[in-house]
């Protein structure tokens, strides 16, 4: 299968056409940059780290994609708005990575998916996306019996808490029981807190050294535990996803897909 | 229901006298112990702490039989060959809790499920059995490109290892793999064992405290970790989930059954 890379020389997109080569089935299409970027013209395999693909890095994504059975898109929103219009009128799946959509950004990918297959998810990781629809199926299964609680522990540098993941693992938590996690949500406890709540779903943050992302999901009710728990070990985890989904897509229905259902997980 | 109790003098037997005991629609017929052991000839009820009920603990567990619907073995490997045979004999369905099994016992409980309905059942936790269910699915989604490897705490008495449920978790990797248990199943370590053979699955066996312990499954990949985790405080969780099992097996065909069956956990 042959993968056309849209920003071919960003810190994803450099990882992509890496893990292309590594990957049975993969082949690189090509890739671009925007243009006055200082990659244009360089080798698309050379400016990621790897021996030369003899393919070089372009602006022209109209011609990427027509080399290309499937697109991976990595950019920025507004291209990635672009990008889904020519994947719609080229007839070539897109999967698109890209986070921080508009509204309007984001209905130029949904309109798209009307005539294209599109996978489009905010974290491509396999391992995450199996927590959050096991987190999901879990929670729906066990009732209030079960208190949930979502720990996880990032680097040092880190500024936000709980992490986006660690949110969208309690929204998963929220759907599977029918309730809003907002409503239910205990993001801090300090000082005297009072029993538990039964409903909530409870959040503990830890900070420290580089560690690229940890995060436990537990089940706990009368004398047993139930705990799923995904580390990140490096960024190269979303590129595997990323192309899991391009190679999945091949012979898909137009529509707008998520990792979940690249997965199976439904 | 009539239930009569293999071993309820033992550690889980006597949970299981106060659980029939305790359960609506059941009713206690009987209960084995070792021949010559202490037990033989005192009332069922004074091993578990209960008033007296009437019946006193036999040696012979054909006529407990006899007495009833359905049987719950949790006695000891030894046993169990005989237990099958009489199984097969009456036709009475068994739960068969006992575990540390040698190839010798698991032909003569596929012998005995042509003629009475068996449920196998190294773990009767309800929570154990939906984790393996997750155990499976995850194995089937990430494939043995993800080693993994089981690490399994049982109390300190367990004479024999892996653990039933630490097999049990083992062969559910495989089989979510597609893979034969036999064919992969790497038990011990030690000294200069060289590489990781791929697609391996590797037991690790810890061993301390009273009550029983947890089972971890690590899907280790290059760039990700995915782990889930049961943990258990209290041993009543096996008696309610065995006589759940019980009054599940009534009426059912003959046949071999898992406790997945039971919870109707595919
Ligand atoms: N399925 C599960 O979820 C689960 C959970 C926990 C344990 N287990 C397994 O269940 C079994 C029992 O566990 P436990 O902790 O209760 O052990 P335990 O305390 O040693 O109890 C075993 C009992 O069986 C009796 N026994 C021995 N031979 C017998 C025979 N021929 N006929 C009838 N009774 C006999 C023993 O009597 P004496 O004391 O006189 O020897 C003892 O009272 C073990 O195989 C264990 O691994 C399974």
């Amino acid at each position: 299968m042959k993968i056309g890379v849209v920003g071919c020389g960003g810190r994803m997109g450099r990882m992509i056409v890496s893990t292309i080569a590594t990957t049975e089935g993969c082949e690189i299409a090509g890739g671009t940059e925007p243009p006055l970027s200082p990659l244009l013209g360089q080798d698309v395999g050379a400016q990621a780290g790897l021996a030369p693909a003899g393919l070089v890095v372009g602006d022209d994504a109209q011609a990427l994609f027509r080399a290309a059975d499937v697109v991976v898109d990595f950019t920025a929103p507004d291209a990635t708005a672009l990008h889904a219009r020519l994947a719609a009128e080229m007839s070539v799946p897109l999967v698109a990575g890209t986070t921080g959509l508009t509204a309007d950004e984001q209905k130029a990918v949904e309109d798209a998916a009307r005539s294209v297959a599109i996978v489009q998810a905010a974290n491509m990781s396999v391992g995450i996306n199996l927590l959050l629809g096991l987190t999901e199926e879990t929670a729906a299964k066990f009732g209030d019996d079960y208190d949930i609680e979502i720990l996880e522990m990032h680097h040092r540098h880190k500024v936000d808490a709980p992490s986006g993941t660690a949110l969208a693992l309690g929204r998963a938590a929220a759907k599977g029981r029918g309730v809003e996690l907002d409503a239910v949500a205990q993001r801090v406890r300090d000082g005297h807190t009072g029993p538990r709540r039964a409903g909530d779903i409870g959040f503990a943050t830890m900070r420290g050294g580089d560690v690229a992302g940890e995060h436990t999901v537990v089940f706990a009710t009368e004398a047993s535990r139930i705990e799923i728990v995904h580390r990140a070990i490096s960024r190269a985890v979303f590129a595997g996803g990323a192309l899991r989904a391009a190679l999945w897509l091949d012979g898909k229905p137009p529509g707008l897909y998520s990792m979940r259902d690249v997965l199976g997980l439904g | 229901m009539k239930i009569g109790i293999f071993g309820c003098g033992g550690t889980i037997g006597r949970l299981l006298v106060r659980e029939v005991v305790a359960t609506e629609g059941c009713e206690l017929s009987g209960g084995t112990s070792r021949p010559g052991g202490p037990h033989i000839g005192i009332d069922v009820g004074e091993p578990a702490g209960l008033e007296p009920v009437g019946l006193a603990i036999s040696d012979d567990p054909r006529a407990v039989m006899a007495a009833s619907d359905v049987i719950i073995d949790f006695s000891l490997a030894p046993a169990t060959a005989q237990h099958m045979l009489l199984a097969a004999e009456t036709g009475i369905p068994v739960v068969l809790g006992t575990t540390g099994f040698d190839a010798d016992d698991y032909a003569a409980i596929d012998r005995a499920a042509a003629d009475a309905a068996i449920v196998e059942a190294p773990n009767t936790s309800a929570n154990l059995n939906f984790l393996l269910m997750l155990i499976e699915r995850i194995a089937g989604v990430l494939g043995d490109e993800y080693d993994a490897e089981v690490l399994s705490m049982s109390e300190r008495r367990l004479p024999f290892a892996p653990s039933g449920t630490a097999m049990e978790v083992a062969k559910t990797v495989a089989a979510g793999r597609g893979a034969n248990i036999d064919d992969v199943l790497e038990k011990v370590r030690d000294g200069v064992i060289g590489p990781r053979p791929p697609g391996t699955i590797g037991i690790a066996v810890v061993r301390g405290g009273r009550v029983s312990g947890g089972q971890r499954v690590i899907f280790a990949g290059d760039d990700e970790i995915v782990e889930v985790a049961y943990r258990s405080t209290d041993p009543a969780i096996y008696a309610k989930g065995a006589v759940t099992a019980a009054q599940w097996v009534v009426g059912k065909p003959p046949a071999k059954y898992s406790m997945r069956d039971v919870f109707g956990l595919a």
